[in-house]
């Protein structure tokens, strides 16, 4: 995933992290990702932007 | 203390409490400190490239990064630790457990660590997670290495 975003493996973690963190979720907790950097939760929510995290 | 892994690459920690009755100001109140991010349960609390992230319960977050310049997760989670007991008081973790306890929230450490590949993944200090457990808050690990 990071590689197709365009970012190295730690900033993806890291931008995850807080992303999920931010949202109430666990470290644990399933998300997806798109193209774009948009992360959705289990619900199909938006939670954020990878991008905006970096 | 924990040894430290000179093949860390990043690291920091986060104090987390939530809620769906959880009023933002009256922790910030209590611990006398501005949280990395907190909203009320309902409350836009996100925003970017035409879409709203809403809180499904409320947030208080206080996130070590920024504060501390150390890549030892150990000297984050104590940080964090010197907020909850400022001094060696804990007169403000008996508030917080009344806080939470009125408002029914629960709180977690929330511990982001990124190493090289073979580094060894840091392992949390029993006095560390003993001070956390007080509130309670349970440490949530999220570690990868290369």
């Amino acid at each position: 995933v990071a590689q197709r975003l365009g970012i190295s493996r730690v900033q993806l973690g890291e931008a995850l992290h807080r992303i999920k963190r931010d949202a109430g979720l666990s470290p644990s907790d399933q998300v997806r990702i798109w193209d774009d950097g948009s992360v959705m939760d289990d619900g199909d929510a938006w939670i954020g932007n990878v991008y905006d995290e970096l | 203390m924990t040894n430290f892994e000179p093949r860390t690459l990043r690291t920091f920690a986060s104090l987390r409490f939530m809620g769906d009755r959880l009023e933002p100001a009256r922790i910030t109140a209590v611990l006398g400190i501005a949280p990395t991010t907190a909203y009320r349960k309902g409350e836009i609390f996100k925003r970017g490239r035409g879409h709203d992230a809403c809180g499904r319960t409320g947030v208080w977050v206080l996130s070590s990064d920024g504060h501390v310049a150390d890549r030892n997760l150990d000297t984050h989670l104590r940080y964090l630790l010197a907020i909850l007991y400022p001094g060696g008081s804990d007169d403000k973790l008996r508030e917080l457990c009344d806080l939470m306890r009125e408002e029914e929230l629960t709180a977690d450490v929330m511990c982001f660590w990124y190493g090289k590949s073979g580094a060894q993944v840091p392992a949390i200090a029993k006095d560390l997670s003993t001070a956390f457990a007080r509130l309670p808050a349970e440490i949530a690990t999220d570690f990868h290495t290369e």
